[in-house]
């Protein structure tokens, strides 16, 4: 559990990268190029994610672990991780509105 | 402190005990730990502080033979239209060049200062499995030597170090010349996991006790995500090795667009590991950097918690950038666009760790010492390549570069400020530490201004030659281009950069003489554990760790661990030992025997080597015969493990017993064949890309499976193998007069029904008329059914072997660990061959 609290945010990000990258290939497979509905997964799929992550990040600032124990920088590192993911997230959803 | 392992962590109050030392305990101590007394032993030693230095030796050596091959290639480059070199030996030198730095210097150089600094580090006696760290050093020092001696006979691989198909297919590359890259690359990789498989169960399971996450040093952070990270990336590398060597020697068509196959699939294969293999090597070198900068600069590293997050992010979302290398190949736009993001978010964890440094710097009082020097020099140029990195992840810009020596420029800005500074940083900090004797300061400022010029008289006039449109592996170029001022530039520096090498090996030469005082101690009054005074038994008595920096806030420590008043003082029962501790808290669980020194793990590498190699030649007898003898090797090296301890438990110091060895989920060999699975799932998995893959590119050519009846048979017969795997374990456990035998006998019917299953799916796709080199299809389905086949015959084996053990004696209730283990891997084959038979007979289905 305490791997899943330091690393949480940054899984979803990766989870997220290989989803979209996921989404394309299909749309390159089954769908038509530009196709509105494969851009809608995306998004759908991006805001999914980006609820998981904020939803960790508010789970590890819920917590009040002792500052001298191990398990708050290990919160320090996992709260860091989400909103670096949580930015990366947005970031990388911006090319599909272009 | 919450306890992880049931620990009373209060006991660490009894350190440093107060009561005198019994005599001869550290006497015993040495003996146990006696170092190598003839050359025989020299060659079979297995310490680390003895094969980590052999390791870094032959790291730095492949460095320097590859930085001749760049010399020449300056030479022939330095004028319009120059002779030098003919075209053909340019090629080699030129995929030599490339494939020796990333693949036998830049991964086994940080691998090598892993098994060399991370037991000290530590705390620990030894990493946990130290034959398999001499065994992959052995293979590698072997296979290294044998692949870069093809030069001299015009046999190196010519296609560059990325190996494009289809130019490296057999249609444009008939010789044996890329096979020597396939079967030598992909050998090598193997013992670059086997490397990470040691690092990894190292850093979690051989702290220190009381080195929580928050105190593990960032070098051990970054080594330990390092590893990780190459057993996710390399059977990307070793997958496609083993595909392109089956459609050169056998027809199967993976990358032939006649046959439903696509080359764009070795791209993504390639660069699923090349990528990443960038961060893999950057990691290791920013975690020495992170190590480093505080030392010198007499001060903690600041923001120590957002660098070991940047680390980590970094080992994410590297794997999320991969096809940036893909931008002109025609992907689709959308996709373009995810990797472009992706590749500018990835400087974000970069970012963060050099304004750490800067910061670092700031904060303290930096000493510009040689190690300080190669540190803040390696910022600079790191940093230039990562803002033209930024440049190039931009899809406009990248279409304009792409193959250029605009890119030269970048990747080696990044490489050489990101690895090779980083490098001699620590070459330079820690040598004092492992030969005793510091570098000459007066040399080493030579060396690190000689390397700085010449790096960017070389390669910053590269950038100008990409943007004046010459491109990237020629072998010439024609006069009044406005390339040959910078190239003649360029091979200034490159000589210059040669001039530095050459001072930093006359003084290593000379550091390493074998006489002289040998008594440097903590020159650079580093804060680490690996500072404290240390012989071939690493440090007399296990400290308990308090601090990230202990030598800094625990005062007396030096003295109190060289007195023998921490943990494992001595060797209580004459062996080799290191205690293991819990993966998050590092709290005492049990102690590990280090076997003594043998000649079969370097048999066995030496055997591996030449079965891989041999197979380049097409010798397929002598190729087999050389494979059954590494196996036999590698068996009797088994052979000797899961012994009994002579003693339940033992009393590690301060009064607190552990036992002498424990099985299941809680010990060390059970966390490295979980890695190992990890490795053979993730080949597994990418081979099921593939099959996704080259079944989008193709569908018009793919036929429909066998009857799902001998799927319900497959799948079945799975099923019991499986069931009989996790039974055979629990049976053991339950002791009784049958319960060794009951075992072994579940165990070998197990890994019988996985053979069975395997033979009956094999058989069903013959049946349908499928061959391997007709189709896509084919190659991918006997391919996937190979590697099924591949574990099955390994669970034929080790069924074979736990049959022995058991005739021998050798299996009891009381020392499981061979049964979990086997069992373990057999169940895992079960699994992944029914994922095999589930993606191959259902996916796309019938058409």
């Amino acid at each position: 559990m305490r791997w899943v609290t330091m690393t949480g945010g940054l899984l979803i990000w990766a989870l997220h990268f290989i989803g979209l990258y996921g989404i394309a290939s299909a749309e390159d497979v089954w769908g038509a190029p530009d196709a509105w509905s494969w851009r809608l997964a995306g998004v759908v799929f991006s805001l999914l994610c980006l609820a998981a992550t904020v939803g960790v990040g508010l789970w590890l600032a819920r917590q009040r672990p002792d500052p001298e124990e191990p398990e708050a920088w290990e919160r320090r590192v996992g709260l860091t991780g989400a909103l670096v993911a949580a930015v990366s997230i947005v970031w990388q959803t911006g090319p599909l509105a272009f | 402190m919450s306890s992880e392992t049931g620990f009373d962590t209060g006991k660490y109050d009894r350190f440093p005990t107060q009561a005198p030392r019994p005599e001869g305990e550290l006497e015993q101590l040495q003996d146990a730990w006696c170092g190598p007394r003839s050359p025989w032993e020299w060659i079979t030693a297995t310490n680390n502080n003895i094969i980590g230095v052999y390791y870094v030796g032959a790291a730095m050596l492949f460095f320097v033979l590859a930085g001749v091959l760049a010399l020449l290639m300056r030479t022939q480059l330095a004028l319009p239209m120059t002779g030098f070199l003919p075209q053909e030996t340019y090629n080699q030198i030129f995929t030599m060049h490339g494939t020796v730095m990333m693949f036998l210097f830049a991964v086994p150089a940080v691998e090598a200062l892993g098994v060399l600094l991370l037991p000290q580090m530590l705390g620990a006696r030894d990493l946990p499995f130290p034959r398999l760290g001499a065994y992959a050093f052995w293979a590698y020092l072997v296979g290294g030597l044998a692949f870069f001696c093809s030069l001299f006979f015009g046999l190196a691989p010519n296609g560059g170090w990325f190996m494009y198909p289809p130019l490296t297919s057999m249609t444009y590359s008939p010789g044996i010349n890329a096979d020597f890259w396939l079967l030598g690359i992909g050998f090598i990789e193997i013992s670059a996991i086997a490397g990470a498989i040691e690092i990894i169960v190292g850093v979690l399971k051989t702290r220190a006790p009381g080195m929580t996450l928050d105190k593990l040093p960032v070098f051990a952070w970054a080594m330990l995500i390092f590893a990780c990270m190459i057993i996710i990336a390399f059977p990307s590398i070793i997958l496609a090795t083993l595909l392109l060597e089956l459609e050169r020697a056998l027809g199967w068509p993976f990358f032939d667009p006649l046959k439903g196959g696509d080359p764009m699939l070795w791209q993504h294969l390639f660069w699923f590991f090349g990528h990443p293999e960038v961060y893999i090597i950057f990691l290791p070198a920013a975690g020495a950097m992170s190590t480093i900068i505080p030392a010198m600069a007499r001060t903690k590293l600041v923001g120590h918690s957002l660098v070991v997050m940047a680390m980590l992010a970094t080992g994410f979302i590297s794997f999320g950038v991969w096809a940036h290398h893909m931008f002109t190949t025609g992907m689709p736009q959308i996709s373009i666009n995810y990797f472009s993001a992706a590749s500018m978010a990835v400087s974000v964890p970069a970012g963060v760790q050099v304004f750490a440094w800067i910061a670092t710097i700031a904060a303290g009082k930096m000493r510009f010492s040689t190690p300080g020097l190669f540190a803040v020099g390696g910022l600079i140029i790191f940093v230039m390549g990562g803002l033209t990195g930024v440049m190039v992840a931009m899809v406009p810009f990248d279409w304009q570069a792409h193959d250029s020596y605009f890119i030269v420029a970048h990747l080696h800005y990044v490489l050489i400020g990101g690895m090779v500074f980083p490098l001699f940083a620590a070459i330079y900090y820690w040598l004092p530490m492992s030969s005793a004797r510091p570098l000459s300061e007066r040399m080493g400022k030579w060396v690190f201004w000689l390397m700085f010029a010449g790096h960017n008289i070389a390669f910053l006039p590269m950038h100008l030659t990409g943007l004046m449109g010459m491109p990237r592996r020629v072998y010439t170029y024609l006069p009044g281009r406005g390339w040959d001022l910078p190239n003649f530039i360029s091979t200034i520096g490159a000589f210059l950069f040669g001039m530095a090498v050459l001072l930093w090996v006359i003084d290593m030469i000379r550091n390493f003489r074998p006489f002289g005082p040998r008594d440097a101690g903590n020159i650079h009054d580093g804060p680490g554990l690996e500072w404290l005074p240390s012989g071939s038994y690493s440090v007399r008595s296990i400290p308990v760790v308090k601090s990230l920096y202990p030598l800094w806030d625990q005062p007396g420590l030096a003295r109190d661990v060289e007195a023998g008043r921490y943990f494992l003082p001595g060797a209580p029962t004459g062996e080799r030992q290191t205690i293991v501790t819990s993966p998050l808290n590092a709290e005492p669980q049990y102690l590990l025997r280090i076997p003594r020194p043998s000649g079969w793990h370097v048999f066995g590498a030496v055997f591996t080597a030449g079965f891989f190699l041999i197979l380049t030649i097409q010798a397929y007898a002598v190729a087999v015969i050389s494979g059954v003898l590494a196996i036999y090797c590698i068996l009797r090296w088994c052979w000797f493990l899961d012994r009994p301890a002579k003693r339940k438990t033992t009393d590690i110091g301060g009064g607190i017993r552990v036992p002498n060895s424990v099985a299941g989920p809680t010990s060390h060999g059970w966390w490295a064949m979980v890695i190992v699975l990890i490795v053979g799932g993730m080949v597994c998995l990418l081979a099921g890309f593939s099959y996704v893959f080259l079944w989008s590119r193709r569908p018009d050519l793919w036929q429909a499976p066998p009857d799902i009846g001998s799927l319900a048979v497959v799948l079945g017969m799975l099923m019991v193998a499986g069931a009989g795997a996790v039974a055979a374990p629990r049976i053991l456990r339950r002791g009784g007069a049958r319960a060794a035998t009951g075992a072994t006998v579940l165990l070998a019917l197990a890994a019988g029904a996985v053979l069975a299953a395997t033979l009956v799916d094999g058989q069903a796709w013959w049946a349908t008329g499928l061959r391997p080199d007709a189709s896509s299809q084919g190659a991918t389905v006997y391919a996937l059914w190979a590697w099924g086949a591949t574990f099955a015959a390994i669970c034929g084996l080790m069924g074979a072997y736990v049959v022995l053990r058991r005739l021998f004696g050798l299996i009891a209730p009381e020392r499981p660990s061979t049964v979990d283990l086997i069992g373990l891997f057999v169940a895992f084959a079960a699994a992944q061959g029914a994922g095999i038979v589930l993606l191959t007979r259902l996916f796309p289905g019938a058409s």
